[in-house]
């Protein structure tokens, strides 16, 4: 989720009327954020945006918009949304766009914001938002990246520009923030963005650059602008800002928000047009994107018998630029005739899916606590799962013989599984990317658990007697050989305490056994970690292992670093069940 | 006199009663031999005739017990940490990075080094190797002396040379938090004479023979018990707690939370630990690019690496509605490609919500109230705010006519039975399976303002592709948070951990927070 960070005055300065910082938090349930921090000191706050499909309130900027009512400041309108309408289509493209860059950036856009000034913290702003866009809404560069450049910086940009492929060998220009020239390949192998971003396009033969008329190179897109041409200062007055990426509708949206954002800030933006190959696109203008919602999908979604009157006066007060009645379908589309509202999405919004979306909003900018909660009516018949009551069963019948419920992690080290139980771990799921190697493979038993519960606590008074119920995982082979997860369901117990040995946790088996009136014989078999001799396993008729008690062999003791004498339980709670009929299964 | 002696305390007292001098102390040592009693008797004794006022009491001296401890075993066995750093000196210098990996904590060995520097036994030369520059430092060969000898048999501090006393508490104070090698257990000498006024006399002793103990069985069978006096039990004494196991405080919050849930008409849903992410993602209409889905959140399994049962899955109806393609929805969709492979690939279930996806694909009963308690997993570095696995509560309302209003209403409920809160505010949210979506934030008495849930309608775009034509209401709530409140925990890996002493103190938080709550009585439980 976006934070963001600004200064409360500064965020004032483009609200009608200024906010005290006590009633942000309230406020901006408006844009979906929180406030999460505010220095009385600095005055600078720190906001969580919680709407991940609304890049557009990702600024101090958007926010200030939103809370406007999505409007432009007075005196600052979006004009340049009807001159992308009047531009005509013959007209030559300010941005040449060379049809070889498709295969490695496909689309790009661009428009020139003039006669403004940005400051340092309009500045620092205008970086933040392009960041944000960039790392989230772009995906780290690779969807959308976005540059800005000083119209009149060291040198004068001169249009019109062009976008193509470059040799990264023989092409050469001066990075954001060195001195010397160096080549494309050099600044994606030394410099801090080229390490950072240059996998985006270093397995190309050709990598895409932007150059002026003149030759001059402004950046290499998607990595770094160039330091002559592309290192924007606080005074500047006069931008380029352009956007490259896969998807025109993101480089679009991005380019339409940074537009809005400029012209609220006093800039005068100009879309210019890109054009060549499959790119033609003319930044930023609006989509014209609208969505038909139903007439009474508002009524349903509320709760109430018919829409509300203030249906569409809100929306409007909310951002959208337009809403009319309208009936859809005819008999000739074969579609049935519907009666609703033609919703037209802002143009600095991309997030209208369906009808839902627009209603959400309305009922949004009605504020939700403006709605008096009703009680569900539905009657329903509550039911615990079957398994919990079996292991609630499991779990009582614990208690009553003094033993002490744990609760482990699920994930876990492989080796507190393998070696340290003395098993090996062919039937062991594992995790793929790790993040720790703590928890590297899902258990396939609650023993080492309750191991390492006993090796931490040699300080508490003995005698220990411990038991954990719940989920685990392995592997199991088919008879054609295929390996299938297998969840498991299993219970297990340790008693540890100087005497502790086979008969007492052999006699705890039986008595959980009694609840489900299940009979234990058991067979001698050796099984890792019990001392061989003294381990015993419970099967049912077909075969299948069901429980193994025993006394945990010393060695297996002193990997774990106990100095007690342990004997251990472990129960398939599923095969336990499946043994039926409850006459007992071995005969 | 109140109440006639005990057996005991007849048998202590005597030894005092019969002294030629009644003024004169006597020590505890001495009170065994004269009275015939146990040492545990003695001590019990004292206790009963200290509390009855009869003895009064006076502190000798205390002495001090070194005692090596399971680490000062181990270094008397396999040597300190600074004897094997100047063994391993003993043929030349070496570079320091070795000797930290002569241990598997590399700090003990670097304390270690600090101090054999500080006393001189050796010194850092060029190239960071070091070298032998002197013997072991004495409070080292002392350490050794002290572990053998108490090793063998107690030592009492207090009887060694007050160099060596010195020593010992430098090294102590050295070593701080790090676990010491020897246990300093202190023991206190006690001596006890008459109090004045006790009117006790030796007659008292000889009366009180006649006086029942416990009731036996014979007593019953004889009835020798007609007639006779019971001696009176000194009820303000300690007795000894009884063996008790318990169950793990956070699963009986969570059964807590499952008894409300099912109370409430939902009945539970429960499946496998890995899910594919067509049902933990895809089905819930998260774009195959979300940020949630990319390897540094979620935990991918190796093997098998993919589901084998999408056959059954209706993956052409989700797939056409992430691509915008009508029908079965009227969406647009994410506009972007749809990669069947993808949905087929497994993954430690990353949130319940993949249980209520599933449930509605199955033809759910309408109305139908459906929840879970769900363990998840999150690719998080592990600290004190995140687990690496924990547990979700979610849940599911099919009714017709669901609506934004019942959702809220359903919170408030939610608050109120599971939380336990009345004070609620619903904040605009964002989920791309729900819209509208809802977070509620609940007042907490002692905690403000907390995010207790997420929740909202789910999406034409979830619904439809499963077949289900209802509106339905998701929830979802962090039930770990509340749980660590009511636990005392401020780390939420003590909800797992397998520390028995920090397991017992969560079993005293808990019952704590029971006594403060209101305790509510029905009204048939009052009189009428």
């Amino acid at each position: 989720m976006p934070t963001l960070e600004g200064h409360l005055d500064d965020l004032n300065s483009l609200l009608p009327r200024p906010l005290a910082p006590e009633e942000m938090d309230r406020v901006l349930d408006r844009v979906k954020g929180e406030w999460k921090h505010f220095d009385p000191a600095t005055r600078r706050f720190k906001i969580e945006l919680n709407d991940t499909n609304r890049p557009d309130l990702w600024s101090v900027e958007g926010i200030a918009r939103q809370l406007r009512g999505g409007g432009p400041l007075p005196g600052h309108p979006y004009a340049f949304l009807e001159q992308a309408d009047r531009r005509e289509a013959g007209k030559a493209p300010e941005i040449v766009v060379d049809p070889a860059t498709s295969s490695v950036r496909p689309f790009l856009g661009g428009f020139k914001a003039t006669g403004g000034t940005l400051g340092e913290e309009g500045l620092d702003g205008l970086i933040g938002t392009q960041e944000r866009l960039s790392e989230l809404f772009g995906r780290k560069r690779a969807d959308l990246a976005i540059g800005v450049y000083p119209l009149k910086g060291m040198t004068e940009i001169s249009f019109p520009l062009s976008f193509r492929l470059a040799d990264p060998d023989a092409t050469r220009f001066v990075p954001l923030g060195e001195e010397s020239p160096r080549s494309l390949r050099e600044v994606v192998g030394s410099h801090p963005k080229g390490m950072a971003y240059g996998h985006l396009v270093s397995s190309h033969p050709s990598w895409p650059v932007i150059s002026d008329s003149r030759g001059e190179i402004l950046s290499l897109p998607p990595i770094v602008n160039s330091q002559t041409s592309g290192a924007v200062a606080p005074g500047d007055r006069d931008l380029f800002v352009e956007a490259t990426g896969n998807d025109p509708q993101r480089v679009l949206l991005a380019l339409n928000i940074l537009a809005a954002n400029l012209t609220d800030r006093g800039f005068v933006v100009e879309p210019l047009l890109a054009k060549g190959g499959g790119c033609n696109l003319l930044t930023p203008a609006s989509p014209g994107i609208t969505v038909f919602v139903p007439a009474g999908l508002p009524a349903r979604v509320l709760g109430s018998s018919e829409d509300p009157r203030d249906f569409i006066e809100v929306l409007l007060g909310f951002g959208y630029p337009a809403i009319s009645r309208r009936e859809r379908g005819t008999k000739e589309e074969g579609r049935p005739f519907e009666e609703g509202y033609e919703v037209l999405q802002p143009f600095y919004r991309d997030d209208l899916l369906a009808a839902v979306d627009a209603v959400e909003d309305y009922l949004v900018a009605r504020g939700f606590d403006s709605f008096s909660p009703v009680m569900p009516r539905a009657f329903t018949a509550g039911l615990a799962a079957p398994r919990i009551k079996v292991e609630n069963r499991i779990r009582t019948a614990f208690l009553g013989m003094g033993f002490t419920e744990l609760l482990s992690n699920i994930l876990t080290g492989e080796p507190a599984v393998t070696t340290r139980l003395g098993r090996n771990g062919d039937s062991l799921v594992r995790i793929d990317n790790p993040a720790s190697l703590q928890y590297a493979v899902v258990r396939p038993t609650l023993l080492s658990g309750l191991l390492s519960a006993e090796s931490r606590s040699a300080r508490h008074p003995y005698p220990h007697r411990l038991f954990e119920v719940g989920e685990a995982m392995e592997l199991r082979t088919l008879p054609s050989g295929e390996r299938r997860l297998k969840d498991l369901h299993l219970a297990a117990a340790l008693i540890s305490h100087p005497q502790a040995g086979i008969s007492e946790v052999q006699g705890v088996l039986e008595a959980l056994l009694a609840r489900f009136s299940k009979r234990l014989v058991l067979e001698a078999e050796d099984r890792s970690p019990y001392i061989p001799g003294r381990c015993g396993i419970l099967k049912s008729t077909r075969g299948e292992w069901i429980a193994t008690v025993g006394e945990i062999h010393p060695a297996t003791l002193d990997l774990w670093g106990i100095r007690m004498p342990a004997s251990a339980l472990e129960v398939d709670i599923e095969a336990l069940l499946a043994g039926g009929d409850g006459s007992g299964f071995a005969r | 006199m109140s109440q006639p002696l005990h057996p005991v305390e007849r048998a202590l007292l005597r030894p005092f009663l019969t002294r030629e001098d009644p003024g004169a102390f006597l020590s505890s040592e001495e009170v065994g031999p004269l009275s015939g009693l146990s040492p545990a008797q003695v001590q019990m004794g004292l206790e009963m005739v200290k509390s009855r006022g009869f003895l009064e009491e006076r502190l000798d001296r205390e002495e001090t017990l070194l005692k090596p401890t399971d680490q000062g075993l181990q270094a008397l066995e396999e040597g300190l940490t600074e004897e094997i750093i100047m063994e391993a000196l003993a043929g030349g210098p070496r570079p320091m990075s070795d000797l930290r990996a002569l241990f598997p904590d590399p700090s003990v060995a670097s304390k270690a080094l600090g101090a054999l520097k500080d006393a001189g036994s050796l010194k850092i030369v060029e190239g960071g190797q070091a070298v032998r520059s002197g013997d072991l430092p004495p409070g080292v060969i002392l350490l050794r002396k002290l572990l053998k000898m108490s090793a063998e048999a107690p030592v009492v501090l207090e009887s060694l040379p007050k160099e060596e006393q010195e020593l010992l508490s430098q090294y102590q104070r050295r070593r701080g938090k790090e676990k010491g090698l020897i246990r300093l257990d202190v023991r206190s000498f006690r001596s006890y004479r008459l109090a004045a006024d006790t009117g006790l006399s030796l007659a008292d002793l000889d009366s009180g023979d006649e006086l029942l103990g416990n009731v036996t069985p014979e007593m019953l069978q004889t009835r020798s018990w007609e007639g006779k006096t019971f001696r009176p039990f000194s009820v303000g004494a300690d007795a000894p707690p009884p063996p008790q196991g318990s169950l793990h405080p956070y699963r009986e919050f969570l059964e807590e939370v499952r008894g409300h849930l099912v109370r409430l008409g939902f009945t539970e849903m429960t499946g496998s630990l890995v899910e594919p992410e067509f049902w933990n993602m895809d089905a819930l209409f998260i774009p195959q690019t979300h940020p949630a889905r990319n390897i540094h959140d979620i935990y991918l399994i190796s093997e098998p690496r993919t589901a084998t049962d999408f056959p059954e899955w209706p993956m052409e109806a989700v797939a056409r509605t992430h691509e915008g393609k009508e029908p079965p929805v009227s969406t647009r969709g994410w506009r972007q490609g749809f990669d069947p492979e993808q949905a087929k690939r497994l993954l430690m279930r990353s949130q319940g919500t993949a249980l209520s996806s599933r449930t509605l694909s199955r033809s759910p009963s309408v109305p139908g109230k459906y929840f879970a308690i769900a363990r998840c997993f999150r690719h998080d570095q592990v600290d004190a705010t995140h687990a690496v696995d924990f547990f979700q509560a979610e849940g599911i309302v099919l009714e017709e006519d669901a609506s934004f209003v019942t959702l809220l209403g359903l919170l408030a409920l939610l608050a109120k039975e599971i939380a336990g809160v009345d004070q609620v505010h619903y904040k605009p949210a964002y989920f791309p399976f729900t819209e509208p979506s809802v977070e509620l934030h609940a007042h907490h008495p002692e905690l403000g303002w907390m995010e207790l849930g997420g929740a909202g309608l789910f999406r034409p775009e979830v619904t439809r592709p499963l077949g289900v034509d209802v509106p339905v209401i998701a929830w979802g709530m962090g039930i770990d948070r509340m749980a660590m409140f009511r636990l005392g925990l401020s780390d939420i890996r003590d909800l797992f951990t397998g520390d028995l002493s920090v397991l017992s103190g969560m079993v005293r938080a808990e019952e704590k927070s029971w006594s403060r709550s209101p305790q509510p009585s029905s009204p048939a439980d009052s009189p009428r």
